[in-house]
């Protein structure tokens, strides 16, 4: 399940960060959202007066997936030295930051805009006041929310924040769901190293981007440790 | 679901959060405030908007941090909005849970009364006449509710009241919600 590109928006709309990995997708990527055949959306309702944690984080799934892929030895060592062999392969080969502005990024904000617009608006919970009604009407306020969308060729997986926050992450369509991935970007590295950090603005100008090196490193190292992504 | 709330703040303030000393944090507090009233020359008009300032850049951030520790699904009120910044946020921030009373009848201002508030313990104003009518010490706390709600699409005005700094009964922070926030679309879109 190869890993194609990798997308940070915030709550202005712009890209703030873009990553394509060097899976030899990226040749084709201009023309990947044109396509879209056999579309699916896959929504979740969640009732609102839940306070219960509705996302919990897969951080022992991702170590039983390290260790279960070969059983011998020898083995292991040679498909760890093949894996990273690989992920220096997706990394170097791939771009940073420059897709922010393109068509394709807008296009896929565009995309998972109105899908979550279609999302929110077939199933809302029925307001009892008018000032509820006003809480519902900011489309963020999305109990209904967009997860994923896959086509034959790519599969998209979708979080926002609710501080208006977007990632999103593309990958080959048999990819399991990865949303829980993005939560934990999210906690553990964008928390860490962009919100933590005084020197990393919180509303970003217009064409600024995160540079920051800590944090691509630690993006690379995330997608590449997950063992699927490099078979 | 208030005492779901309230199990919520207590589980996050026990498990999550890191804690200092906080003496350490109060005297921080009190010398920021203490210098900015040199730095201005006792225009405490000043100092409140500074201090109000520093609060709000401190909110905007410090949202991202309350909602990955809470992981709590949107607000469906105004009074759930109260509810969880008082039972959730303050508590585990401060470590206090501010009463909320004096709604108005439209639903869109409260009151937080706060009991003990960390940062005016050892506190005493300058006698100069001048500041007990104008310095709101804890401003920084107003600051700071109107950053992180902003970031939440909920557009507030917050402001303390009354102050026991002050010689007043209570300590009260008044919070009124102006707007929700709409989504931005996309240049372009409709």
């Amino acid at each position: 399940m190869p890993i194609y590109s990798f997308w940070i928006y915030d709550r202005h709309c712009n890209c703030i960060f873009s990553r394509e990995y060097g899976t030899g997708f990226q040749d084709s990527s201009n023309s990947i959202l044109r396509s879209t055949p056999k579309l699916k959306v896959s929504a979740q309702f969640t009732p609102n007066a839940s306070y219960e944690n509705t996302s919990s984080l897969p951080s022992s799934s991702q170590s039983t997936q390290n260790s279960s892929i070969s059983s011998g030895r020898g083995q292991r060592l040679l498909s760890s030295a093949l894996n990273n062999q690989k992920a220096q392969d997706l990394i170097q080969k791939g771009t940073i930051n420059t897709q922010n502005n393109n068509n394709t990024s807008k296009l896929l904000f565009g995309t998972l805009f109105s899908l979550r617009k279609i999302a929110v608006s077939l199933c809302t919970p029925q307001a009892e006041t008018s000032q509820e009604e006003e809480f519902n009407a900011s489309n963020l306020n999305s109990f209904n929310s967009l997860q994923s969308f896959h086509t034959l060729n790519y599969k998209c997986h979708y979080y926002e924040t609710m501080n208006g926050l977007r990632f999103v992450v593309v990958t080959h369509p048999a990819a399991r769901n990865l949303q829980s991935s993005l939560v934990e970007i999210y906690h553990s590295i964008y928390l860490p190293t962009i919100v933590r950090n005084p020197l990393m603005p919180v509303e970003y100008r217009e064409d600024e981007v995160i540079s920051n090196d800590r944090f691509i490193r630690a993006i690379d190292e995330y997608w590449t440790s997950l063992e699927e992504t490099l078979t | 679901m208030s005492k779901q709330i309230k199990q919520l703040g207590d589980d996050v303030w026990k498990t999550k959060v890191e804690k200092v000393n906080s003496e350490l944090f109060t005297l921080t507090y009190g010398s920021i405030v203490a210098q900015l009233c040199r730095d201005f020359n006792n225009n405490y008009e000043e100092v409140n908007a500074q201090t109000y300032k520093m609060g709000y850049n401190i909110g905007v951030r410090l949202i991202d941090e309350f909602l990955q520790k809470t992981q709590l699904s949107r607000c469906s009120s105004f009074r759930d909005t109260a509810e969880i910044v008082s039972k959730v946020g303050f508590k585990m921030f401060l470590n206090i849970v501010p009463n909320i009373t004096n709604w108005t009848s439209d639903m869109t201002t409260f009151s937080l009364i706060l009991t003990e508030n960390p940062l005016a313990d050892f506190v005493e104003l300058p006698d100069d006449g001048k500041a007990v009518k104008e310095l709101w010490y804890s401003n920084i706390l107003c600051g700071v509710l109107r950053g992180a709600l902003e970031m939440v699409q909920l557009d507030c005005e917050v402001g303390f009241i009354s102050d026991v700094l002050r010689g007043d009964e209570t300590t009260e922070l008044r919070v009124r919600l102006v707007q929700v926030l709409r989504d931005e679309i996309p240049a372009g879109e409709e």
